[in-house]
């Protein structure tokens, strides 16, 4: 245990839905900044809940979550906002706007804030550039194949320079090489300071990377520990 | 960071495009909207101008006040004088016993209305015009001049006076309760349009919510998409009623003239137009705010 803040703390974190399954039980867990942690699990073991609470988008039945020592569970909605613009989120479906360009996608985030115009074109650019989406700026969402619109979704995560990215399945779309792709792209923000947490059932791909690995079954952590790279 | 003005501007540009995206379908709803407004504003200006006009008609309303026999002409002076100042009066015409009696004979068609009478007996009298047509004011007007000692008689036809107040008054309701029927129906089409576009938007909201997108950022769109399409049917109802009164002004023209008679229903002024437009604004900004209102309610984090 150390003596620092903790970016992430969850104390006896519980979740349960309205038709009263409990999704999370009793989690205890304490990620530290600039970590690279994995959830891993079958379908069903919590960890998308977990995300979704650690984002702000559900709030705890029980237990408390912090972040950056900050307690979320009744965050007002003002804080909520300005927690949120602090986190990149990359989804499985990738939630992309079709009816906007690649770039016009990516500076979302930065319109959200409010980023002045010239400043929003020069770090989307950077963004885009960053996930080999370069030459694809004024292109449609629906020109692009799954793994350049996951790489899309990432950039967006990414042009709002978060300490956090929270990302949900991003290679359960993709085949193999795909996936070991975004998930290089992950081990390099996460080099760069950033912290990650990453929800996969995916564990052998996740396996050729370094990390922590914590394994959900049923609500409940049943393991803590290292990837084996 | 991005000024206000800028968020705004670019919150009316995607209003624009949603609002071009679907032509057709928003042509209609502006029609609809249009029409909705168009109706009761043009009723008013009708209704109102043709009281307006019954009232000038039939002159201000009078109050016939005969003095008494005994009263000489300093008196008579001395009163119409103090009459003149009184706030509720117009003008006042004298009318003496030898004219009151011209008056009649000519309305008798016979020269011999006095005959076996040793004198006139009609006595001086005062035709007090008020200048409100209001049957309170007239009757407390009439009771004021009745009390004075030189008049021997106060009559008001206050039944013509109220008859003609409660049939404006009526009307003027009628249009009110008509205009907030058709307010009710502009909001809710606006609603329902907005609430449509909010559906269909609904990934884009809910992706921006997750990004930390306030309440604020996600509605602004929104409000000016419905303010945009009760604009444009504001400009559209204008137009309208501008039509059916110059409509209407040709056939009143056509049927008055054999009676010697001329009646034209006046334009809406500057003012009235723009505080017209104003509340249209109000109303697509509400009916707008509240359909987004209750889509957000429903992302909150539970």
């Amino acid at each position: 245990m150390t003596d620092s803040v903790p970016m992430i703390e969850m104390n006896a974190l519980t979740r349960r839905y309205p038709d009263g399954r409990e999704a999370l039980h009793g989690i205890d867990l304490r990620i530290e900044a600039g970590e690279m942690l994995f959830l891993g699990g079958p379908s069903g073991a919590g960890k998308t809940t977990l995300l979704r609470l650690i984002a702000g988008i559900d709030r705890p039945s029980g237990g408390e979550i912090k972040l950056n020592g900050q307690l979320l569970n009744r965050l007002s909605a003002p804080a909520l906002e300005a927690l949120r613009k602090n986190i990149g989120m990359v989804f499985q479906e990738h939630k992309l706007l079709m009816d906007r360009t690649v770039e016009q996608n990516a500076a979302l985030p930065l319109q959200i804030q409010g980023l002045a115009s010239a400043e929003t074109q020069k770090r989307v650019a950077a963004a885009l550039e960053r996930v080999g989406l370069g030459g694809r700026a004024s292109d449609s969402p629906l020109a692009l194949s799954g793994g350049e619109r996951q790489r899309l979704c990432i950039a967006r995560a990414l042009v709002g320079k978060p300490a956090l990215i929270v990302a949900d399945e991003p290679t359960g779309n993709l085949d193999a090489e795909y996936g070991e792709a975004i998930l290089t792209l992950f081990r390099s923000f996460n080099l760069s300071g950033v912290t990650l947490v990453i929800a996969t059932h995916d564990e052998r791909l996740v396996q050729s990377l370094e990390g922590r690995l914590v394994h959900l079954d049923q609500g409940r952590i049943i393991s803590d520990g290292r990837t084996h790279a | 960071m991005r000024s206000l003005a800028e968020r705004h501007v670019h919150a009316i540009a995607t209003a624009t495009r949603r609002l071009i995206a679907e032509p057709l379908t928003h042509c209609l709803t502006i029609l609809v909207i249009a029409l909705s407004l168009a109706v009761p504003s043009t009723l008013y200006r009708i209704i109102s101008d043709v009281a307006f006009m019954a009232k000038g008609q039939a002159g201000p309303p009078a109050i016939t006040v005969l003095l008494r026999t005994t009263v000489n002409q300093d008196q008579v002076i001395k009163l119409s004088e103090s009459l003149k100042h009184h706030q509720n009066i117009a003008t006042i015409d004298f009318v003496s016993p030898e004219q009151g009696l011209k008056e009649l004979q000519q309305r008798l068609g016979s020269d011999d209305v006095l005959a076996g009478l040793d004198h006139n007996p009609l006595p001086p009298a005062l035709i007090v015009h008020a200048s409100s047509s209001d049957p309170t004011i007239l009757l407390a007007l009439q009771k004021e001049i009745a009390a004075s000692p030189l008049v021997d008689q106060a009559k008001l036809d206050a039944d013509w006076a109220r008859r003609l107040h409660a049939m404006t008054h009526l009307l003027e309701e009628a249009i009110f309760a008509l205009a907030l029927i058709f307010a009710a129906a502009v909001v809710i089409v606006v609603m329902n349009t907005v609430r449509l576009q909010v559906t269909a938007a609904r990934e884009e909201i809910e992706v921006c919510k997750l990004m930390g997108a306030s309440d604020a950022f996600v509605r602004r769109p929104f409000i000016y998409f419905g303010m945009l399409q009760m604009l444009l049917g504001g400009c559209v109802a204008f137009g309208m009623t501008e039509a059916a009164r110059l409509g209407f002004n040709t056939l009143s023209t056509e049927w008055l003239k054999p009676y010697g008679l001329s009646f034209e229903v006046q334009p809406f002024h500057g003012a009235e137009a723009l505080i017209g437009l104003l509340l249209a604004l109000v109303l697509g900004w509400f009916a707008a705010s509240s359909a987004v209102s209750s889509f957000l309610s429903r992302l909150r984090p539970r």
